[in-house]
């Protein structure tokens, strides 16, 4: 606690681009040479196929699925 | 179109299921192209490696050097450095060996980086467009990247179904001479085999794998119910072996096992890329998740949106009604 308050008043330097010596030009948003255009929430299952039939009908299914890629001693 | 190169990770000789996704991520970035296989290694382990790519790749080049046995990525870096030309674009598996190399790299050959890459949206002009994951997988992004100078990109496993087509008699160009000697502050000094648990994962043809989405230790009995009545092993993503109710032996992904089985059921398992680079060797890949957003179903062959404590145990009844009347 004594730490906390001790270290609360110390002031904290807050220092520019320029002043490490580093080229505006060459950091942030401008020069960046990744950008993120848009987000968006993929398609669902976009890559599988996805079961939509009762529960009963699913289990079914992945157990035909299962059997026939040999999963089943 | 900048000159794609995919560099292949390989082990005792045998190429990593990636070599194939990564020719299938370079056909994509451009379908003209004819990405050029990057190979590093020694002795026999480089022939066996190269000769198993051979159908994916129209141009393979091998750098063959001692120091290259055990692929560290300090090492390889400065060897990848001596041949790729400037404004390459080269893809790398987004796995632990992918991360170590790929960044530095980048910075090496004055390009782009780009981690992650699930997807290629397109190319205009000098910027590729590709789809990462954010937020956990719970949102995608678009990623414009300015690869005018080059890119280094990522791929995460799983993420491009190999390229079906006829094989290509791929031409080998040694290019070990044009890198010379290596040296790097850390070297290999030996391999630590895993404990084996009391079962191996590994040797399963069938995986019951389970996630987060089993919320308590009880519950885990209902996967192993499962397994037993399949014939499978229980394995795991690594939130179940964190909360202990598996051991570490029955860990699949980057910081637990590699399996290969034929079958793979992912119960409640979100799909991260740690967990994805353990399974190998293209299983047919079942995910049953509640959440129709989890981005296991985004690589999985078949998806079942539903409570997999439900859904198992109906599974397990139909897989004994189904044994049973078999065994009359």
């Amino acid at each position: 606690m004594r730490g906390i308050r001790a270290v609360a008043s110390v002031p904290i330097p807050t220092f520019g681009v320029s002043d490490l010596g580093i080229d505006p030009g060459a950091v942030g948003q401008a020069a960046a040479k990744v950008k993120r255009v848009d987000y968006f929430v993929p398609a669902l299952g976009k890559g599988a196929e996805m079961l939509k039939g009762s529960r009963e009908e699913n289990v079914d299914k992945v157990l035909e699925l299962v059997a026939a890629k040999g999963g089943l001693k | 179109m900048a000159r794609i190169f995919a560099y292949i990770v390989h082990k005792a000789g045998v190429a990593d299921d990636s070599a194939a996704q990564l020719a299938a991520a370079a056909k994509k970035m451009d379908p003209a192209a004819s990405p050029t296989a990057l190979l590093t290694g020694w002795g026999a382990d480089l022939s066996a490696a190269c000769d198993a790519i051979r159908d994916s790749y129209a141009e393979i080049w091998t750098i063959s050097n001692e120091a290259l046995a055990y692929p560290n990525a300090e090492l390889i870096r400065k060897a990848l450095i001596k041949v790729v030309p400037p404004g390459s674009i080269v893809l790398v598996a987004h796995e632990h060996f992918g991360i170590d190399l790929a960044p530095g790299l980048s910075i090496k050959l004055n390009s782009t980086f780009v981690s992650d890459v699930l997807d290629i949206a397109g190319i205009d002009g000098s910027d590729l467009k590709v789809v990462r994951q954010e937020f956990g997988g719970q949102v995608s992004a678009h990623v414009r990247c300015d690869i005018s100078s080059g890119a280094v990109v990522t791929v995460r496993p799983g993420a491009f179904k190999p390229l079906e087509g006829t094989p290509v008699a791929a031409t080998v160009v040694d290019k070990s001479s044009e890198v010379g000697a290596l040296t790097a502050g850390r070297r290999y000094l030996e391999t630590i085999v895993a404990e084996a648990g009391d079962v191996d994962i590994t040797k399963h043809n069938v995986l019951v794998s389970i996630g987060r989405g089993i919320q308590k230790q009880e519950n885990v009995a209902i996967a192993q119910e499962l397994a037993e009545a399949m014939g499978a092993a229980v394995s795991c993503s690594r939130p179940v072996v964190d909360a202990k109710w598996l051991g570490k032996s029955r860990q699949v992904g980057s910081s637990g096992k590699t399996v290969k089985p034929k079958v793979y059921l992912a119960c409640g398992i979100s799909g991260s890329f740690q967990h994805l680079a353990g399974l190998k060797g293209s299983p047919f890949l079942i995910a049953i998740n509640k959440n129709p957003r989890a981005p296991i179903f985004q690589v999985a062959d078949v998806g079942i949106v539903d409570d997999i404590l439900e859904f198992l145990p109906e599974l397990t009844n139909k897989v004994r009604e189904m044994r049973s009347v078999a065994a009359k």
